[in-house]
């Protein structure tokens, strides 16, 4: 009996660690290749983790700067900025905004990044925002396009807000977060991903309540499609996009697929077609070393950018890679924006610089 | 006490043996796909474009078509093994069928690998690696009328160190080597070898009477020499690396230089005039093989990617540049690939299928 207890054991940790190593992505390299032309953008060298595209007036909203998991305060030594680039003008050159009316300046660190624009026409940024001692708010600016600056509107915390990731704005006031875990430190966090039991999840918050929609689960980049009835939600740590149909109305979300990538994909954008364009991480145990130690510029993660373009009825999806590099160009990808009909591509990373492609090749076949 | 200790031993070697076999057959990775330009299938070529042999200076590829591998059955053989001939100034996307006259045996002609070398009076002189129906093998030798635009039949070369042979440089009017890809017969026996690592191909030089074993118990698909003739490239596919030796024709010998890991089986190899590599890969394994066991079934295929792969100058590191992958519905399990008009074209061959002819619109010096 006790033989068969063992034996069992056995077979439960031999399978588990396979798994393990199957998650850290052994076996795995990455091919270089590249759309078209690439150039770095000046400006954020700290990172360029997430981008908002306000169409209207054809500018990107790019965060940088991002604490994450950060047991030691005194390693932050980066600034948290907004940076501005014009995506009509190729400048390569993206502007550092001034944020006025911060509550607390020196513990601003931006991270997941959404807009809104109101009645009126103003550009309303909501972001995730981290402190150098990891805690946790929404941050709403507005920004005044005259003065070319960012004006503090107020800073929401929740103690729903577990450990959010990225953030949907979906109203003058109302958002969608996503929690893309429950620990808060580095240890906490290992545990979490080697025991598979997630704490993250996504919450909506009506302006005044927040209310969990997601729960136990990892939940990272999260984006709506065009017509805001579908919800994508990047499940980084098992791989996967899981799409949702989203009611506003109802508060309430009912899952349609989950669409399995093989790579880690962080951050989403939908283009004016509709295709959902992703920054992926492919070879997870690189990721790891790299995210581990942001100020190690010896150390670097591959990158990966892929188009989605989902079936008509969202259970599957034809994936493009638009770009793929082990990380000597450019480090960890989190986001990636195709533009300019598809013609134009801009990459962000985690913790590292911007970069600016052309797409020179067919992506529609 | 002791039992148990060997026994523990040998559950560890199971279990490690089972990792690795499971990591060899790629089960944790799949293709992306992307194309560096419009891509356009090359009429023509239906069972195959296994090989590619580039005449550079006449702007002409040859191609093999067809080849048998492992059958399980003479009968399951339904294609003719044919030789084409594409034009790379026109952009046709039409490759022409020569004929190839007095064979011995032409039901049994099935090329493989091609090589090409140039006579003193211009003649362009094809070694091939053919097998037949039953899986014999032989390496012929045809000369290629421009003219008449046909092969001629030369010679027929049958050596008992040709044991399963897979690709051919031609080294003279007469010379050549030639690789092996396994010792096994059949498909069970390749398993086995496979499986258990334990490799019976390898590297054989014939100098136009006698063969003579260069490299020995190792798996040897695609063989290239570099552009001056003195490095020898070997995919050792099974193992997902490529084998850099340094070659002395003179000596008959091999000096083993370095063994690139590429985590994909690379297949057939060409050298452009800088000497970059470029070779069509089978990226996940598990996909392949099931494509390779029906050739025939339209509704299965397998990954393809293209690599180009530049080498330090000592040959001990290479930068791979991913020109195209595929999940098999465009372009399936492709073998070869090569770059013709500076680089802004390129023709992609497959084991069992129609080749590819693509633009190249990305930037391929990245480093």
């Amino acid at each position: 009996m006790l033989k068969i207890v063992l034996v069992v054991l056995l077979a439960f940790l031999v399978q588990y660690v396979f798994k393990t190593l199957l998650m850290f992505d052994v076996h795995k390299r990455i091919y270089n290749h590249r759309p078209g032309q690439c150039r770095k953008i000046e400006g954020p060298v700290h990172g360029s983790e997430d981008i908002t595209i306000v169409d209207e007036k054809n500018i990107a909203f790019i965060t940088s700067g991002l604490v994450y998991l950060n047991d030691d305060p005194s390693r932050a030594t980066w600034k948290g900025q907004i940076f501005l680039y014009d995506l009509t003008k190729r400048t390569y050159k993206a502007e550092s905004i001034p944020i006025l009316n911060l509550e607390d300046e020196e513990g601003f660190h931006p991270h997941g990044i959404s807009h809104w624009i109101k009645k009126d026409g103003t550009i309303r940024l909501f972001m995730v925002v981290h402190s150098k001692v990891f805690k946790h708010s929404i941050v709403i600016l507005d920004f005044d396009e005259t003065k070319r600056q960012l004006n503090h509107v107020r800073t929401v915390r929740d103690e729903k807000f577990v450990r959010p990731n990225d953030v949907v704005a979906t109203g003058d006031e109302s958002f969608l977060v996503s929690n893309d875990g429950g620990a808060q430190t580095v240890l906490g966090n290992a545990v979490e991903m080697f025991t598979g039991f997630w704490k993250g999840g996504l919450v909506y918050y009506d302006g005044k309540i927040s209310q969990y929609l997601l729960e136990n689960t990892v939940a990272n980049g999260i984006i709506l499609s065009r017509d805001r009835k579908t919800l994508f939600v990047s499940h980084i740590n098992q791989e996967t996009i899981g799409v949702f149909a989203w009611d506003q109305k109802k508060i309430s979300i009912k899952k349609l697929s989950e669409i399995e990538t093989l790579t880690g994909c962080d951050n989403f954008y939908i283009d004016k077609q509709d295709n959902l364009w992703s920054g992926c991480h492919p070879i997870l145990k690189d990721a790891v070393g790299h995210l581990g130690d942001a100020g190690d510029q010896s150390l670097f993660a591959p990158s990966q950018v892929l188009r989605f373009k989902f079936s008509k009825d969202l259970k599957s999806a034809e994936m493009v890679e638009v770009f793929s590099d082990d990380g000597r160009f450019t480090s960890a990808s989190a986001i990636a924006v195709g533009f300019d009909d598809g013609k134009q591509l801009l990459i962000g990373t985690v913790f590292r610089d911007l970069t600016h492609c052309d797409i020179d090749v067919p992506l529609d076949f | 006490m002791f039992f148990k200790a060997v026994f523990i031993v040998l559950f560890g070697i199971a279990i490690q043996f089972l990792f690795k076999t499971l990591l060899m057959m790629d089960i944790n990775k799949r293709v992306y796909n992307h194309r560096p330009g419009e891509c356009r299938i090359v009429e023509g070529p239906k069972q195959g474009s296994e090989d590619f042999e580039v005449i550079e200076d006449k702007q002409i590829a040859f191609i093999s078509s067809g080849v048998v591998y492992l059958p399980k059955s003479p009968s399951d053989v339904m294609w003719k093994g044919e030789i084409y001939l594409y034009d790379l100034t026109k952009r046709t996307y039409k490759a022409e069928l020569i004929p190839v006259l007095n064979l011995e045996n032409p039901e049994e002609f099935y090329p493989h690998g091609l090589s090409h070398w140039r006579m003193k009076d211009g003649t362009i002189r094809l070694f091939v690696v053919v097998h037949s129906k039953t899986f014999q093998h032989s390496i012929v030798v045809l000369d290629y009328d421009e003219k008449k635009k046909q092969l001629n039949h030369v010679k027929t070369i049958k050596d008992e160190k040709f044991v399963r042979p897979n690709d051919i440089i031609a080294t003279g009017e007469n010379s050549f080597l030639v690789s092996n890809d396994g010792g096994t017969q059949t498909e069970f026996g390749n398993m086995l070898e496979l499986i258990s690592g334990f490799y019976k191909g390898g590297v054989v030089y014939f100098d136009g009477k006698v063969s003579h074993d260069v490299i020995e118990n190792e798996t040897a698909n695609g063989i290239s020499l570099s552009r001056d003739a003195k490095t020898l490239f070997v995919s050792h596919i099974n193992r997902e690396t490529i084998g850099i030796y340094a070659w002395d024709q003179k000596m008959m010998s091999v000096r083993k230089i370095s063994e690139i890991e590429t985590l994909t089986g690379c297949d057939n190899f060409h050298i452009d005039p800088e000497n970059h590599i470029w070779t069509g890969c089978h990226p996940v394994t598990k996909d392949v093989v099931a494509h390779f066991g029906n050739r025939s079934d339209p509704t299965l295929y397998g990954p393809s990617q293209v690599l180009r792969i530049t080498f330090s100058k000592d040959f001990q590191k290479a930068e791979m540049v991913e020109i195209l992958a595929d999940d098999g519905r465009l372009v399936s399990a492709s073998t070869i690939a090569f770059p013709f008009e500076n680089g802004k074209q390129i023709l992609i061959g497959t084991v069992g299928r129609s080749p590819l002819h693509c633009d190249v619109n990305v930037p391929l010096n990245l480093y």
